[in-house]
């Protein structure tokens, strides 16, 4: 710290800018916050009807089993990996620009996980008997099917969840007890709970460091195992287009795209609302376009891969999907699809001064986020409707209630996020100054 | 109730404090590491090597992996070996399903333990100090030196040492330090959570399910008319043997096979033989007592009232009764 002195006087400025976000709301905020909870309860009431009435008020019926729900939960898993791989990642390469993003990152990973679960829960139909899914030991001696994909998930994603709240919450600590200093009201109460009576000695310091360091490499591989398993819940059945070997990458590969171009919006938004420019900076978004730029190769890399695996083959039933994606049916939403999350980004990210374009790196990431969730729809919805005895041949498209109630959990994801916004600072504080002071210091 | 008697010296530093110089000349006043606490708004270095006594953090880690393991494989790896239950040929809980779960029951205590040793070693790390000026976010600098005796003259030279140091503020603090033990108040409330926790309903273990042994449920009352033909049949009967080849085939020959010698491909699996329908133990029973076994089920064998009609009960049982005389033939060839 010798050398970098004269940064030290910035802290002030840096405590005033990165905690103003978390004070006052202003009219907009509220109105926001009003539409989105009107949202929220439009989806919760679609939900009630849809239990009051049954499961069949969706648009699901033999052989389409698993609809629009499934491919909900499957694109939020997705967009859970922004803040694992970003934070995760870039903490783990040591990389400095990481700072600024990855707070924003890690709250999205848990609102994500959360709604993932939802998503889950809607799919129940019979929401009350939720507890069948829990391995008790009962007088039946029914046990849930352990071969079953669906039982590794659950325990994945619990763990995924229980890992990333703790990712979360350890870097916030110090930024907790600097909030219960200079924040009043509930909120003060909160904050002296949470930080633990932080004081910020070097024992501290230095356990809190540790803690991070371990989890860090641990969470990167329980991110990996995450997308995996939600992979092999269509990889290990003989559904022809879900039976790959290459499914379980290409699934990581795919939540990581996503989950990057969600982040850029939040990125984009959040320096906006908050007049953050001095801290996330255009870098930021230069650096993010590179990253999504990799994670848009690989994914074109391994999707023609398996593509062309299929093509080659030549299998019937295999050929019916493809077929029925590439030039029939599913045709529109397909090239949709193509265009949004490779063409886009691939024509765009490699202008270097683009990515240097906060509002367009946002339109980009809602492009991807879009592509990505209509991928997740053509991955459920295809092979589904083609099996191999063509008597019920069929399709699907969600039902009014359906989309009621995933807009309804899009509002909540929004929504508690905005609420978080007041709640959390937003920038990791002492990792800012960290990075600030380390520069600094050397030069 | 423990009691320590302490004085402190709390300091506050300007930003442009040097630290090293500090701490050095604290040392050779006879201060130990322990007693000095420097508290700072970052990380004054990137050490990450946390011991605890002398284990390093990550071996908690490590360990608590371990025991991750051993859950894991406790619960699925056990489930394999209670419930030997073959499906598809495959066992119930597969070898690289074991992998799986474990893998994630490792991650999950692995995480977890780190996260709760590092949570305590913080609580634990500023007990004691119970100051902290706000300023110190602002990058101000605090310290604070605990002392064991407590003449005054070495609070003097302590004093003076931090002056010269260039504090800005210096407070002597003594406290007598009630220590209360927690344990006693965490035990209380886990006794209590555990109190409401028996008061949850026992429904999913008291589950109303069929007891061997327990004598049937009460049949419809006398002259009752039911409503369709699963249990009664009416009207004259016309067995059709077509009828019964096809339903034996569908229903029964899994475990009884497609010849009723009971060596069906699921037979190896039960825990009990499926019976040899060629057995005169079976062929010597009547009509109605094999329609009662097929109505109502037999040992591991489920009941069929739920499934077919009356009807197609008694054409299967038609089917059984003639399969010796159908094997007849096959036998002397």
């Amino acid at each position: 710290m010798a050398s970098g002195q004269a940064n030290w006087n910035e802290m002030p400025a840096i405590n005033r800018d990165l905690l103003a976000p978390l004070q006052g709301a202003g009219l907009g905020y509220l109105l926001l916050v009003v539409l989105l909870a009107a949202m929220v309860a439009a989806g919760a009431g679609a939900w009630f009807y849809q239990i009051e009435t049954g499961i069949g008020r969706t648009n699901m019926h033999p052989p389409i089993f698993w609809g629009a729900y499934i491919a909900s939960f499957v694109y939020w898993i997705g967009v859970s990996h922004s803040g694992t791989f970003i934070s995760g990642v870039l903490r783990l390469s040591k990389a400095q620009w990481r700072r600024p993003i990855t707070r924003i990152a890690e709250l999205m990973t848990i609102i994500s996980v959360t709604i993932a679960a939802l998503c889950v829960f809607y799919h129940l139909g019979r929401v009350w008997r939720w507890y069948y899914l829990i391995p008790y030991p009962n007088q039946r001696e029914i046990w849930p099917d352990f071969r079953s994909p669906l039982m590794w998930d659950a325990t994945a994603v619990f763990t995924y969840a229980t890992a990333s709240s703790i990712y979360l919450y350890l870097p916030l600590i110090p930024d907790f007890a600097l909030a219960r200093d200079r924040i009043g009201g509930w909120r003060r109460w909160c904050y002296s709970i949470l930080c633990l009576g932080w004081k910020g000695t070097q024992r501290e310091w230095e356990t809190l460091n540790t803690a991070i360091r371990i989890i860090t490499p641990l969470i990167v591989m329980v991110m990996i195992s995450v997308h995996s398993i939600v992979g092999w819940d269509f990889g290990m059945s003989l559904v022809p287009g879900w039976h790959s070997s290459i499914i379980a990458p290409y699934f990581v590969v795919g939540a990581v795209h996503s989950g990057l171009g969600m982040v850029m919006v939040g990125l984009y938004f959040v320096r906006r609302t908050y007049r953050l420019e001095a801290y996330i900076r255009p870098e930021h978004f230069d650096k993010m376009g590179k990253l999504l730029i990799v994670t848009t190769l690989s994914l074109a890399y391994l999707y023609f891969a398996d593509q062309l695996t299929v093509w080659y083959g030549n299998i019937p039933d295999h050929m019916a999907i493809l077929h029925a994606m590439v030039s029939g049916l599913y045709a529109p939403p397909f090239w949709t699809m193509i265009v949004l999350i490779y063409l886009i980004p691939l024509s765009t990210l490699t202008i270097p001064s683009f990515r240097r374009w906060p509002l367009g790196m946002m339109v980009v990431g809602i492009g991807i986020n879009l592509g990505m969730y209509i991928e997740r729809m053509l991955i459920i919805v295809p092979p589904l409707s083609r099996p191999r005895l063509t008597y019920n041949w069929s399709s699907y498209f969600p039902s009014w209630g359906e989309l009621t109630i995933l807009l309804g959990s899009l509002a909540l994801a929004v929504l508690l996020y905005v609420l978080a916004v007041k709640f959390v600072p937003i920038i990791s504080i002492w990792e800012e100054k960290e990075g600030r002071m380390s520069a600094g210091g050397h030069g | 109730m423990a009691m320590d008697e302490e004085e402190a010296l709390t300091a506050l530093f300007p930003r442009q404090v040097e630290i090293d110089p500090l701490v050095h000349s604290l040392r050779e006043a006879g201060i130990s590491e322990a007693q000095i606490s420097i508290m700072t708004p970052l990380p004054l270095s990137e050490r990450a090597s946390l011991r605890l006594g002398s284990m390093p953090l990550y071996v908690i880690t490590i360990m608590a992996g371990l025991v991750g393991i051993a859950i894991g494989i406790f619960f699925a790896g056990g489930t394999a070996a209670m419930y030997p239950l073959m499906t598809g040929g495959k066992p119930i809980v597969g070898a690289p399903i074991v992998g799986i779960i474990s893998y994630e029951t490792m991650m999950l205590f692995a995480i977890v333990v780190t996260f709760i040793t590092s949570v305590v070693t913080i609580k634990r790390a500023h007990r004691g100090v119970t100051q902290r000026d706000s300023r110190v976010d602002d990058g101000y600098v605090m310290a604070r030196v605990s002392l064991s005796s407590t003449s005054t003259a070495r609070i003097a030279l302590i004093r003076n040492l931090l002056q010269r140091a260039g504090s800005l503020e210096i407070q002597i603090e003594s406290s007598q330090k009630a220590r209360e033990t927690q344990s006693g108040k965490a035990i209380a409330v886990v006794l209590a959570a555990m109190c409401l926790i028996h008061g949850c309903s026992r429904d999913m273990q008291e589950q109303p399910s069929y007891e061997p042994q327990e004598a049937p449920r009460l049949h419809s009352p006398l002259g009752a008319v039911p409503r369709d033909s699963r249990a009664v049949i009416t009207g004259s009967l016309e067995l059709s043997m077509s009828e019964g080849v096809n339903l034996f085939r569908i229903n029964c020959s899994h475990c009884h096979g497609t010849t009723g010698r009971g060596n069906g491909p699921a037979a190896a699996y039960l825990k009990e033989k499926p019976a040899d329908l060629h057995n005169p133990e079976v062929q010597t029973l009547s009509d109605s007592a094999l329609y009662d076994v097929l109505t109502r089920g037999k040992d591991v064998m489920p009941p069929f009232r739920g499934e077919l009609s009356a009807k197609e009960r008694r054409s299967i049982v038609a089917y059984v009764k003639s399969l010796p005389m159908l094997e007849k033939p096959a036998n002397q060839q």
